[in-house]
């Protein structure tokens, strides 16, 4: 699944620990959602959606509609 | 803001610090059986009272060990969605190595004692860092 993480965070001017923070997660998680290594939780991919105030699947993609 | 891809440093840092955040998390009573555990197992496997007869501080040692074993579980409940599933992976991976290493050193006749444990945490430890490291749990 690809995702739009790491521009959504620049967009906001945002460090990696400064997302990890606002989610309750390590950076190391932040950093593995961005490069696409590791697909959060739903829990945590909602939470995102919150913070970001997108609809999850702008966030998430699948790989073939990218 | 393009601050990933860190340093082993680094890593390490935000690998102490989600170990201290999620042991905050923990429930009171589990945070108890930590330190009890902990505290226990340096006790009596580590100092060995004389007082204490053999069989029960054996028994100690095993009690104060599964005490600290069920708060590590509880920490790592309360860790992150990516140290969760990286300490699960690292268990699936260290109990089959950990498993067959103790079996062949069995089987050569080598004694195996209490620094068994050392290997299997170790063991457990690289796991971790090496996935936490690629970050592709």
């Amino acid at each position: 699944v690809k995702n739009t993480v790491r521009a959504l965070r620049q967009e906001r001017g945002w460090t990696q620990q400064e997302l990890g923070q606002r989610l309750g997660v390590s950076r190391q998680a932040v950093i593995a959602i961005e490069n696409g290594r590791f697909d959060p939780s739903l829990p945590l991919a909602l939470r995102l959606a919150r913070i970001f105030a997108q609809p999850v699947e702008h966030i998430f993609l699948p790989e073939e509609s990218t | 803001v393009n601050d990933d891809e860190p340093r082993l440093q680094a890593l390490l840092v935000d690998f102490l610090e989600e170990a201290a955040r999620s042991t905050r998390a923990m429930p009171p009573l589990a945070k108890a059986a930590y330190v009890l555990g902990l505290l226990g197992f340096v006790v009596f496997a580590l100092v060995a009272p004389p007082a204490i007869p053999s069989g029960a501080l054996a028994a100690l040692r095993v009690a104060s060990l599964a005490l600290f074993i069920a708060a590590a579980v509880a920490n790592a409940r309360a860790s992150d969605d990516l140290f969760r599933r990286v300490y699960l992976v690292a268990c699936a991976i260290a109990l089959p190595i950990a498993t067959l290493a103790l079996y062949a050193v069995t089987a050569l006749g080598v004694p195996v004692t209490t620094p068994v444990l050392g290997f299997v945490v170790l063991l457990w430890f690289v796991c971790v860092i090496a996935f936490v490291a690629v970050r592709r749990p």
